[in-house]
């Protein structure tokens, strides 16, 4: 009698098994109901700069379309992450990507979207040209530009003004909002004391006479620069896309890192950009100010911070929160 | 110091100190700059006005009296001859020949009644409390009392010009000078005031000259009429009216006829020339 | 004796409802609630999306805490303090325009031709140029409100100027006015209708265009106002606060408008010199 009871559990477990996963199967492919397991169209938005360069790989190579033959796709570049927060609200944009300090701001303001893929960390420089700035305190009433008011430039520069002068508003006084290229000309040109900006702008402004007063890995470590979101109702429509999407970053990321050269031939032909194959080269392998991974840093303490001076209404429990399930084996912070 | 008594007048009284007429006018030509070149109103005007004395200048609506007017205050200056008025030739506008326009709103509007009395006097170097003093006598004296914080707007017209004779007279000018200022009222409005006006003008012994189309209105205020007639006009002549029997007289119906004729008027008498 | 017949009065508008007997104070009050008690079911019913729009509530309480720890006091003075200074900088500039032109055929020349150049230009479209000449600070926005005051204010007094009754003028020359106080007691007060006209019309155009001058202008720190404000709470999704904003300018739009009725109630009117606008 004991071994039919064993036999029949063993059976019903063998067909529950089965049932689960034929339940699954049939739950995964009625999951995006008509659009099985890939959206028919997508608009995927980024910004200016060589920190976006994976994206750039993906769409000069096509990686997508040749992913998935028949989707349209529609690569839009715009001034700022504001833009594309708004598209990325109302449904115009799917996948956007932007600073972690919008990321953060939309996240804690319940837009529900997370993390698919990070792209970088960057080492962010606060440049000033003239010679009379040499240190944070020479800043105060000093005009500074920095990008949005929700930039990771913006909130390092309140963490320097703390550590420095023991008050984070204290250089608050003339903050102005320009994006990069607006920002860089105005420094040259001595229309503002200095500028926070990122790669490339802050090396071709060391090019030509700026001096760097003070760098964010100082401040918050290494810590990620931009990243690439989606909604939580995107990522639970199209799972499989989205996980595709992230291979398809990492694996432009590590065509980067391993093959510099052929990557800067890829990047050049971006029609925005002047610049040539071998400045991209230059750019992509300063690894310690630049480097491309998907793996995300300083998210927790950069979090933390904004919540503490105000500009973040809430923290996460963990940086798990902030991501989607393919980052999580990165072990990221 | 209210009421009937005679109110102190220096106007006269520095005529009277100079001796002589207050105004003088030796053929004076006026004319004025139109769009097809220099324009003769007035080609010659000789008389004379004392202190005291009201001289009316009568003629047809175009005949120059109102130019002859404006000449005398000093808005215009003559082509020829000269204006004299106590002794001085060159003549700027001032108060010394306060002015009474036909118009209602001469009147500034951004002040009552008694602010527009007083505030001329003020210009003129009076102060404050002794302006506003002066100004509440003429308002008195020209019936204003009850309507001095009033507006000109919440003014009726008969009202306003009152306000506008006490303004000048309040300034007790050499010679009071008055352009039709009853052209614009209605006939019983312009009967009442005519009447005060002759009893105002009486008891502040001003010296006047007025400037009308109307026969009625020259018999009941002149003493003497300056006739002008003609296209480019001259004194056609100058009559003394001061012994005129009453309105229903037949002495002054002839002076009514006589001073038609000299303007020239045709057809019917129709009370209002 | 006998009895005359009274003429009735006509009906009151809206004496139907009985809605024209009650005091203006009150009608006003009904409507204003009843606007937001629509608004309200709207939120509650359609519930757009929170990035989109906010319930009167949630926005009351932005606009209480914006005004409580001081933030919209501070940038709301801001943006007046500019916009005051501005203005403040055209009316002279038409001032000394307007007088030159009353003085002169060529300065009647010079105000035509800078008015029919300066005036189309919207403030912001000067902005640019502006943050070039003078640097990227408060003088460029200065500049941007001086230049959308000026023009409407010399139009007006312009043409206040120029219709004057000329009677007045005579009066004023025959009372032994001086040249200058023919101007500041005479034609100054006559022109003050079309004068106010102006300053109206400059402020309208003002406050306009500084609201959208600091949105362009993009300054991000304490020297914000108003525009600054509202566009610094769109950045971070704080939308409450956006409509907190918008709220405290419309505020700040019927405050004006009662005190130049109340300026003009003290002048104009008093002394029956308004036109119907």
């Amino acid at each position: 009698m004991a071994l039919r009871t064993n036999l029949v559990r063993m059976a019903a477990a063998a067909i529950a098994a089965a049932a689960l996963a034929v339940a699954a199967g049939a739950g995964g492919a009625a999951h995006g109901a008509p659009t099985a397991a890939a959206p028919e169209k997508l608009t995927i938005a980024y910004q200016f700069g060589v920190g976006y360069a994976p994206l750039m790989i993906i769409k000069q190579q096509r990686l997508l379309e040749k992913a998935y033959p028949g989707l349209k796709v529609e690569w839009k570049q715009l001034a700022s992450g504001t833009p594309i927060t708004d598209g990325i609200i109302k449904g115009d944009i799917q996948i956007g990507a932007m600073g972690t300090g919008p990321m953060l701001v939309g996240w804690a303001r319940g837009i529900n979207w997370k993390v698919i893929a990070p792209l970088d960390e960057a080492d962010l420089w606060l440049m000033a040209k003239n010679p009379a700035i040499r240190t944070i305190a020479d800043l105060r009433g000093k005009r500074i530009a920095t990008p949005t008011a929700t930039s990771i430039q913006a909130v390092a520069l309140r963490k320097m003004a703390q550590a420095k002068l023991g008050n984070p508003r204290a250089l608050d006084s003339s903050l102005i909002s320009m994006d990069h290229p607006d920002g860089m000309q105005a420094l040259l040109s001595g229309q503002i004391d200095a500028h926070f900006t990122s790669p490339p702008y802050q090396w071709q402004e060391l090019g030509r006479g700026a001096r760097v007063v003070g760098k964010s890995y100082g401040y918050f470590g290494a810590h990620t620069f931009l990243v690439t979101v989606m909604t939580q109702r995107y990522y639970d429509e199209y799972r499989p896309f989205a996980n595709r999407f992230y291979r398809l970053v990492k694996q432009s990321i590590d065509l980067i890192n391993k093959k510099p050269k052929t990557a800067a031939a890829i990047l050049a032909r971006e029609d925005a950009t002047e610049a040539t194959a071998a400045q991209f080269q230059r750019w992509i392998m300063r690894k310690k100010s630049l480097t491309y991974t998907t793996r995300p840093r300083g998210l927790m303490r950069t979090a933390g911070f904004m919540n503490r001076i105000g500009l973040l209404g809430k923290v996460p429990g963990s940086w798990r929160e902030l991501v989607f399930p393919p980052v999580y084996p990165t072990r990221g912070s | 110091m209210r009421g009937s008594t005679k109110v102190r007048l220096r106007g006269a009284t520095r005529a009277d100190e100079f001796g002589g007429p207050v105004l003088s006018m030796d053929g004076v030509r006026l004319g004025y700059w139109g769009s097809r070149g220099f324009h003769l109103a007035v080609e010659e005007a000789t008389f004379k006005v004392a202190a005291r004395e009201h001289v009316i200048v009568i003629g047809q609506s175009g005949s120059g009296k109102s130019t002859l007017l404006k000449a005398v205050a000093g808005f215009v200056p003559p082509a020829g001859g000269t204006i004299t008025v106590t002794g001085r030739t060159s003549l700027e506008p001032g108060p010394d020949r306060a002015v009474v326009f036909q118009e209602f709103d001469q009147l500034f509007p951004w002040r009552n009644v008694l602010e527009n009395v007083a505030y001329p006097l003020r210009v003129n170097g009076w102060r404050r409390k002794d302006a506003a003093a002066r100004a509440r006598e003429y308002i008195e004296l020209t019936g204003l009392s009850h309507a001095a914080d009033k507006y000109p707007h919440e003014l009726s017209g008969g009202m306003k010009q009152r306000v506008a004779i006490a303004r000048a007279l309040a300034l007790e000018p050499l010679i009071l000078l008055m352009d039709e200022p009853f052209g614009s009222l209605d006939a019983i409005t312009r009967a009442r005031l005519q009447r005060e006006l002759r009893g105002i003008l009486e008891r502040t012994e001003t010296t006047l000259f007025f400037v009308t189309h109307s026969i009625d209105e020259a018999l009941i205020l002149g003493d003497r009429v300056v006739v002008l007639h003609g296209v480019p006009s001259r004194v056609r002549e100058i009559v003394d009216i001061r012994d005129v029997g009453p309105p229903d007289s037949a002495g002054y119906t002839e002076m009514r006829i006589h001073l038609r004729e000299l303007l020239a008027i045709e057809g019917h008498d129709d009370g209002d020339a | 004796m006998a009895t005359r017949s009274v003429a009735v009065p006509a009906r009151p508008r809206g004496a139907l409802l009985r809605w024209g007997r009650l005091p203006a104070a009150v009608r006003y009050a009904l409507l204003l609630v009843a606007l937001i008690v629509i608004w309200q079911a709207y939120w509650v019913i359609k519930e757009p999306s929170p990035f989109l729009f906010s319930g009167p509530r949630d926005v009351a309480e932005a606009f209480w805490d914006g005004w409580r720890d001081g933030n919209l006091a501070s940038v709301t003075w801001t943006t007046l303090k500019i916009l005051a200074v501005g203005i403040g900088i055209g009316a002279i500039v038409a001032l000394t325009l307007t007088a030159f032109a009353a003085l002169s055929q060529i300065g009647e020349d010079l105000l035509t031709m800078l008015v029919s150049i300066l005036n189309p230009l919207p403030g912001v479209a000067v902005l640019p140029l502006a943050m070039l000449w003078f640097g990227l600070n408060t003088n460029a926005l200065l500049f941007v409100i001086a230049n959308a005051a000026a023009w409407p204010i010399a139009i007006n007094l312009n043409t206040g100027f120029k219709t004057v009754n000329p009677t007045i003028v005579a009066v004023g020359r025959n009372i032994g006015l001086s040249s200058r106080r023919l101007i500041t007691d005479v034609l100054a007060p006559a022109a003050l209708p079309h004068a106010i006209t102006g300053l109206k019309t400059a402020w309208a155009f003002g406050w306009r265009t500084i609201i959208a001058a600091e949105l362009v202008f993009g300054v991000a720190g304490a020297e914000g106002g108003l525009g600054t404000y509202i566009n610094n709470a769109k950045l971070f999704l704080n939308i409450p606060q956006v409509f907190a904003g918008l709220v405290t300018i419309a505020i700040l739009g019927m405050a004006f408008e009662f005190l130049f009725g109340v300026l003009e109630r003290r002048t104009i009117v008093r002394w029956g010199m308004k036109r119907s606008t």
